[in-house]
């Protein structure tokens, strides 16, 4: 549905060129919900406005639906009021000097809708996101959580080819981020629209996304599904930036079927899944959540010996802090099973949640 | 408390600028002769203005020419502040640099140098087209109501600029890329969008403009005056400098100015009220950097050659022609077997002439004083405005912004009326007199821009402070003057640059003591001596240049740190 290829954007600033999008490459199919996820500043914004035709790409091409709408090399470039899109602004972009009906309905009537009609539609639109009461309301006098409904309506009010969001939740409360991310993620599945996401915080990608980028100054780290990503990181940065991290210098003595072996000093430890490393250098990612904690003692391959040093309540968890050989680990368990201060303990580090990856 | 009492003081001083000679002006009308002292009541100043033939030709003159030249230098204004913040025009910082330069120009100067490009007899570019075309006939008459509006466009246009410029830097430019991507042409973009989130600051700039057109005298006292098309404050004039008995018919002229003042203070409240609306819509975008500018494809270079198209007719083309004729050794049509006889005399008579070094004298003194007082004082009032608490508030915020409403010529009549009432003040004829109107006047332009200012910073600043120890005057010498500077300085430049080049007050209130650059210039140019008064003129508008120049590479360089 959408093709994006070699995309790279370099801005002219006082402190010199400054390459925000470096040869940023992904293909959507149709009906997927595909975020980009990372740092600010990674050049998220950048790309989707190339996709929107609000920035101009220096090189590459962009495809939608088959169509080229960017060709640097053909020197193709379609005005963004040609491209059949709807866009969610980080700012809501709502025109302030209209009503909310006119604000939805004006899509409609730029593309030869009577007022009539565009204003029915309009209506469609706003009952979809649950403000169908506000219609003649003027968009000045309208919550963020509102004006951020009336910026979805305004862009599901048509049927389009595409849907881009760049960070709509952001400038919401944390209670109606959560509940936004809900309403969006049932309503793009009800239209089955495809939709390109933009959003630097990992939690909503994971909610709403079929597949994620993981971008790094400009650059894609790599494409998963967040199981993919949670699970099967390729990659230091996404394990590091998707969820929480223990990452232990080791060495890859061999790799074998999808899996590895890693010496650390914590011993030679398994692993079911070996990211991007070969041989040599690397480190060995296990979550907080997939340590094990044994009664001292107990024996087995992936074990190691550890002093629980602290512990932090959470409520439903409990954070440990562990020194073993010498290394401090968290280790994440039920609170009904948590251990004391200078307890001593057996940590087990499951093979099949294990993962080897390059070094940091 | 300490507060409040810093308020009445402040309060009773505007009172005193503003509303005292308004008092006196309407009292003045109901005398035989327009002065306090004279004997007994009359209406006849009233009947003579308004049952008289001049006001209703005048009337109509004066609106054609107000409404025209603020139309048209809305539509520039406003297309060229787009084109310098919103598109892709080539050469854009400099456009921004150039447009400080027509702000410098004096509008006698540039009425003066457009009679001396334009008029039917002697017109450098008439002459210029009648020999390049073959035509038999001048084609342009810069003596007619035409000519009015197309110079006093050229003046107001940066003006229209200066005022637009922010509204459209201010402006989301993602509520016109939400348009675009709606599937919007740039057309509608620009006319259901961009234009009407602009509306109240565009509508502003437009009261503003049409309260500068329906009182200036400079263009059309240059360029109508001489063949009779007169508008309020060319009767004005000729009522008080050359009526039939010699003596000013200050009655009539109070009377006069009682509509005006009416109508302009009207206006006022009209762009107070929408200025308030405009920082309503205003839509402050969260990115540091500037967003994408609107590519203007094939019309970018049309665009370009519009915008030069203006600094040519507004500054270059003028500044040119005034030079020239300051070389001349007397005045005449500029051509070619002229360019030989071209002297230094009228600039060498300026340094030897005793007249002309005071009028230099007195104006520098008379702007450094004027701007230093509105200064100080527009920073004073802003800071008791914005900040205290105390019920009068309000009233100080009014009294320092109606003088937005009362036309110099009319607060000259004032002043005249106050200053041969209350004797005892002994300022009549001097300088001082000068300065008091100025600080009248440019007062509620001082105001407007440190309000907005001080609105903009945040209370915790001083109230940090405050709790840090610091006390009232402390608070405001350390913190709030530091932060508020540019906008202090950029009023002070302001001021400085209008009062050195003001010409109807000065007018009004001329004595033989006062003389300042722009009344002798006045006098030169009406009493034919075209060459002396651009010699005078050129220089004048070097030292204004030099000024803003300077104050605008201050300004660069603080932007940069
Ligand atoms: N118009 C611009 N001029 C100069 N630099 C820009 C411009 N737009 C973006 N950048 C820079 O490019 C980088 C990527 O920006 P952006 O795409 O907005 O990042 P993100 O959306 O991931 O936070 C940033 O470092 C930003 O400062
Ligand atoms: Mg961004």
């Amino acid at each position: 549905m959408l093709e994006a290829a070699s995309l790279t954007k370099t801005y002219v600033t006082a402190q010199g060129p400054w390459r925000a999008v470096d040869d940023v490459s992904f293909r959507i199919e149709a009906g997927e919900f595909f975020t980009l996820l990372g740092p600010s500043g990674c050049g998220k914004t950048t790309t989707l406005r190339s996709i929107a035709g609000l920035e101009t790409p220096d090189e590459g091409r962009i495809a939608i639906g088959g169509q080229a709408v960017f060709d640097a090399r053909a020197g193709v470039n379609l005005p963004a009021n040609r491209r059949d899109l709807g866009m969610v602004f980080q700012s809501y972009a709502v025109w302030p000097h209209m009503s909310v009906l006119r604000n939805v309905a004006f899509p409609l009537e730029v593309h030869g809708a009577s007022r009539r009609e565009a204003a029915e539609g309009a209506r469609r639109a706003l009952d979809l996101v649950g403000l169908g009461h506000l219609a003649e309301r003027s968009a000045t006098l309208l919550s963020g959580g509102q004006q951020q409904r009336v910026a979805l309506a305004r862009a599901i009010v048509r049927p389009v080819r595409l849907l881009l969001f760049d960070e709509p939740l952001s400038n919401l409360d944390a209670e109606l981020r959560i509940q936004m991310r809900v309403e969006l993620r049932d309503l793009q599945r009800r239209l089955s629209a495809t939709s390109v996401y933009v959003t630097h915080d990992q939690e909503e990608a994971m909610a709403l996304s079929d597949r994620i980028a993981v971008m790094r100054a400009g650059r894609i780290v790599e494409v998963g599904t967040p199981d993919q990503l949670y699970l099967r990181p390729r990659h230091p940065f996404t394990a590091r930036f998707i969820g929480q991290a223990e990452l232990v210098p080791a060495d890859l003595l061999r790799r074998d079927g999808g899996g590895a072996l890693l010496r650390t000093r914590l011993g030679d430890i398994a692993c079911e899944w070996a990211g991007d490393v070969a041989p040599g250098p690397a480190s060995l990612l296990v979550r907080p959540e997939h340590i094990e904690l044994h009664p001292p003692g107990t024996d087995g391959p992936n074990t190691a010996h550890g002093r629980v040093l602290s512990v932090a309540f959470l409520g439903k968890l409990a954070d440990h802090e562990v020194d073993v050989a010498g290394l401090r680990m968290r280790v994440q368990t039920m609170s009904t099973a948590r251990r004391a201060p200078g307890t001593e303990v057996t940590l087990r580090f499951p093979p099949e949640r294990c993962v080897a990856l390059a070094p940091e | 408390m300490m507060r409040r009492l810093a308020l009445l003081p402040l309060g009773l001083l505007l009172a005193y600028l503003a509303v005292v000679p308004l008092i006196l002006l309407g009292l003045a009308s109901l005398k035989p002769e327009g002065f306090l002292d004279d004997e007994g009541w009359t209406f006849d100043n009233w009947r003579a203005v308004y049952l008289g033939p001049q006001l209703w030709p005048m009337l109509g003159n004066t609106l054609v020419f107000a409404l025209g030249s603020t139309a048209a230098a809305l539509l520039l204004g406003t297309l060229l502040a787009w084109l310098v913040e919103r598109t892709d025009l080539p050469g854009r910082g400099l456009v921004r640099v150039m447009i400080i330069l027509p702000l410098a120009t004096p509008p006698l100067l540039l009425a003066i140098a457009w009679v001396l490009l334009l008029s039917p007899r002697t017109g450098f570019f008439n002459f210029a087209l009648m020999g390049a075309l073959g035509l038999d006939r001048a084609p342009f008459d810069i003596f007619s109501m035409g000519g009015m509006v197309f110079v006093e466009t050229m003046v107001l246009l940066p003006s229209v600029y200066l005022m637009l410029a922010p509204a459209f830097r201010n402006m989301d430019p993602n509520l016109e890329h939400a348009a675009f991507v709606s599937g919007a042409s740039v057309w509608t973009v620009v006319t259901r969008i961009v234009l009407p989130l602009l509306r109240p600051a565009i509508l502003a700039a437009a009261v503003f403009m049409l309260i500068v057109c329906l009182v200036v005298f400079d263009v059309p006292g240059t360029i109508g005056m001489p063949v009779r098309i007169f508008v309020v404050s060319s009767l004005v004039y000729i009522w008080a400098a050359e009526s039939p008995t010699g003596l000013p018919l200050y009655g009539r002229i109070a009377a006069l100015a009682v509509l005006f003042v009416v109508v302009l203070l009207a206006l006022a409240l009209v762009y107070q009220l929408l200025s308030l609306q405009g920082q309503r819509f205003a839509t402050i975008s969260g990115k540091g950097y500037r967003p994408r500018p609107m590519p203007l494809g094939r019309w970018r270079w049309a665009a370009f050659a519009g915008v030069w198209t203006y600094f040519f007719l507004a500054t270059i083309a003028p500044l040119a022609v005034l030079l020239v004729t300051s070389l001349l050794p007397f005045q005449t049509r500029i051509t070619w077997e002229v360019l030989d006889r071209l002297t230094l005399d009228h600039h060498l008579a300026f340094l030897g002439n005793p007249r002309l070094l005071t009028a230099v004298r007195n104006t520098a003194i008379i702007a450094l004083v004027s701007a230093s007082l509105v200064a100080l004082l527009s920073l004073l009032v802003s800071w008791a405005v914005v900040r205290s608490r105390a019920p009068g508030r309000r009233i100080i915020d009014l009294l320092a912004f109606l003088p937005l409403g009362i036309p110099g010529v009319m607060i000259g009549v004032g002043l005249i009326t106050v200053y041969l009432t209350f004797t005892w003040i002994p300022i009549y004829g001097t300088i001082w007199i000068l300065v008091v109107a100025y600080v009248t006047t440019f007062l509620a332009y001082g105001t407007r821009t440190t309000n907005g200012v001080l609105v903009q910073l945040h209370r915790d600043i001083e109230e940090a402070a405050s709790v840090a120890g610091a006390g009232y005057w402390t608070v405001l010498r350390r913190i709030v003057l530091p932060l508020a500077l540019p906008a202090v300085i950029a009023v002070w430049v302001w001021v400085f640059a209008h009062a050195a080049r003001e010409l109807s007050t000065a007018l009004m209130l001329h004595g033989r003591h006062n003389t300042v650059i722009s009344t002798l210039m006045w006098n030169f140019w009406s009493g034919g001596d075209g060459p002396r008064a651009a010699a005078v003129g050129v220089w004048l508008m070097l030292a204004l240049f030099l000024l803003v120049g300077l104050w605008q590479l201050l300004v660069r360089r603080q932007e940069r740190a």
